[in-house]
């Protein structure tokens, strides 16, 4: 019987106990690795089988036989061979493992870190101010101007000016350095939330670019935490629509498969404004379509490689579905 | 400082006062994989084996009844990840044996390789432990299979490495996880189970639930 046998670093052709071929591939593990995964060193096995007629062997090729050929000199320096060639054509795998998606979840986590650090800091500022300028923090109540002002003043005087508010002097008098300090951290702050921005639009433009159907139908940030908590495009794409429907209520979802308690109705879902905007008892039958769309979307992201687009279709439907629930709403519901 | 062997080859229980400690003889003596401690007893550099990071430590520290690795062994280890579990495994077999460490996780695989630098007795390969044809052209007939995945058809992956890739009379050792086959069934029920689906191709040798460990997670030893 006449077998032909593969191994990374060569192809043996085998009658019986008699070595009738030896093709060698190469000797170097790197090489070894690339002709491996491209498949070329399959088609040198096929054709030697079709030249003898013979077929290959389902298993790796038997060291004796490796040794016989000559390919290799001993044990040792087959093991030496192998050992270097998985590591090779891991690194291979991995490269070609990569999808964009990896680092869209990589930013939107980001930003639930930065949403946690701006708020300890936040927070933490307006006692630290308020200490100095206690009127300021009672009146500034939006985030952004607050840095803005208190990281451009230099002093009481000109914070009241920039906030247009009346400095009644209740707080303590900061020396310079003290000023300083808080302007700095101020600072901080406010480029956070410009950092914010940035990585916002960044996973806005990953999205459109690479997810366009389903950034169409549940928005780029959803969009975005969906493929967090799926654990990216290729699970979102697998996952049903009723799992997509509660992704984010894990809490509750696992307390109702384990304790039976009332299922959640949305996850992430709800921050959508299809949903969030209608009321309460109509919010299950809102999710449950938008996630039903969103598990198309996301099918034809995945498979077409973002290349088709059939959101128009999918709009129009959700569309009408929210509008049918709207009009219940003014049909005298309850 | 006081070292007891164990009838596996290059383990042992460290006794430190009243401490007592499982260590592995130090393949690359100055290499740490993943935070563990290193003694140095007469020239000779041992690595902290803990029970609560590698299931195969906590089915030694609940006495399984064997643990079939022998110096110069190959091994097949599904689930490697970043080779926590495998480096005491390689410390174990030694510079002549050889770990094939299958793994689907590209970013575990990846910690791996930086074991696999100092290493040169694991073998990473990024694959699926599902999909045999991947990697049935690399990895030979082995002495020894041994199993840590954490997905629902766990068992029906390890019986089919175990038929594919164990000679016959070797052992296989599958770490499960009940909670990862279903998590609403009680673990006893999954276990049973489980057993059940082994015992028709392999003979049941011994079982232990890893508590204190690990959480509803039970190693089965078999032999095919």
């Amino acid at each position: 019987m006449t077998v032909v046998y593969l191994s990374p670093r060569g192809v043996v052709v085998c009658e019986d106990d008699k070595v009738l071929e030896v093709r060698k591939i190469t000797d170097d593990p790197a090489e070894a690795a690339k002709k491996w995964e491209s498949g070329e060193s399959r088609k040198i096995a096929e054709e030697l089988a079709g030249k003898y007629n013979a077929s290959i062997y389902d298993g790796p090729a038997p060291l004796e036989i490796l040794i016989k050929s000559g390919l290799f000199k001993d044990e040792e320096e087959y093991k030496e061979f192998i050992q270097k060639f998985g590591f090779e054509m891991t690194k291979i795998r991995i490269k070609k493992s990569y999808t964009p998606d990896k680092m869209i979840i990589q930013a939107a986590m980001f930003i639930e870190d930065l949403n946690e650090i701006i708020n300890r800091i936040y927070e933490r500022l307006c006692e630290w101010y308020g200490i100095y300028f206690p009127e300021f923090v009672e009146e500034v109540d939006n985030m952004k101007k607050f840095f803005e002002i208190v990281s451009e003043a230099k002093d009481r005087k000109e914070a009241a000016k920039l906030a247009g508010i009346k400095d009644r002097e209740i707080g303590y008098d900061f020396g310079e350095e003290d000023i300083e300090v808080v302007r700095e951290i101020a600072k901080i702050g406010k480029n956070l939330l410009e950092l914010k921005q940035r990585v916002t639009e960044y996973i806005r433009k990953l999205m459109s670019e690479n997810y366009p159907n389903l950034t169409a139908i549940a928005g780029p940030i959803i969009g975005a935490k969906l493929l967090t908590l799926a654990g990216g495009i290729e699970n979102l794409a697998t996952l049903p629509a009723s799992t997509i429907q509660v992704l984010g209520a894990e809490k509750a979802l696992f307390r109702h498969l384990t304790k039976g308690t009332k299922p959640p109705k949305h996850g992430v879902l709800f921050q959508h404004p299809m949903v969030n905007t209608l009321p309460k008892s109509l919010r299950g039958r809102m999710a449950r379509t938008l996630a039903a769309k969103i598990a198309i979307a996301a099918k034809v992201d995945y498979f077409s490689k973002g290349k088709e687009k059939i959101y128009e279709k999918l709009k129009k439907e959700l569309d009408e579905r929210y509008k049918e629930l709207k009009e219940e709403v003014r049909g005298g519901k309850k | 400082m006081k070292l007891k062997p164990l009838d596996i080859p290059n383990t042992y229980w460290l006794f430190d006062g009243k401490k007592k400690i499982l260590v592995t003889k130090n393949l690359v003596p100055g290499q740490r994989v993943y935070g563990e401690k290193l003694y140095k007893i007469k020239g000779v550099e041992y690595r902290q084996w803990i029970p609560y990071r590698s299931k195969l430590a906590a089915a030694i520290y609940k006495k399984i009844s064997k643990v079939p690795l022998k110096e110069g062994y190959r091994v097949l280890y599904l689930g490697i990840a970043s080779g926590t579990t495998a480096s005491h495994v390689s410390d174990i077999i030694g510079e002549e044996g050889i770990i094939y460490g299958v793994d689907i996780a590209p970013r575990v695989i990846r910690d791996l390789l930086f074991v696999c630098i100092d290493r040169k007795n694991i073998v990473p390969i990024l694959a699926d432990a599902n999909k045999i044809e991947d990697y049935s052209n690399i990895v030979p007939k082995v002495d020894f299979v041994y199993q840590d995945i954490a997905a629902p058809h766990q068992v029906e992956i390890f019986i089919k490495n175990v038929n594919h890739f164990l000679k016959e009379g070797k052992y296989g050792m599958i770490a499960i996880k009940a909670r990862s086959i279903d998590v609403t069934k009680d673990p006893a029920v999954v276990f049973r189970e489980a057993e059940k689906k082994l015992a028709e191709y392999f003979e049941i040798v011994d079982k232990k639930r890893l508590e204190p460990y690990e959480k509803d997670h039970i190693m089965i030893l078999i032999k095919k």
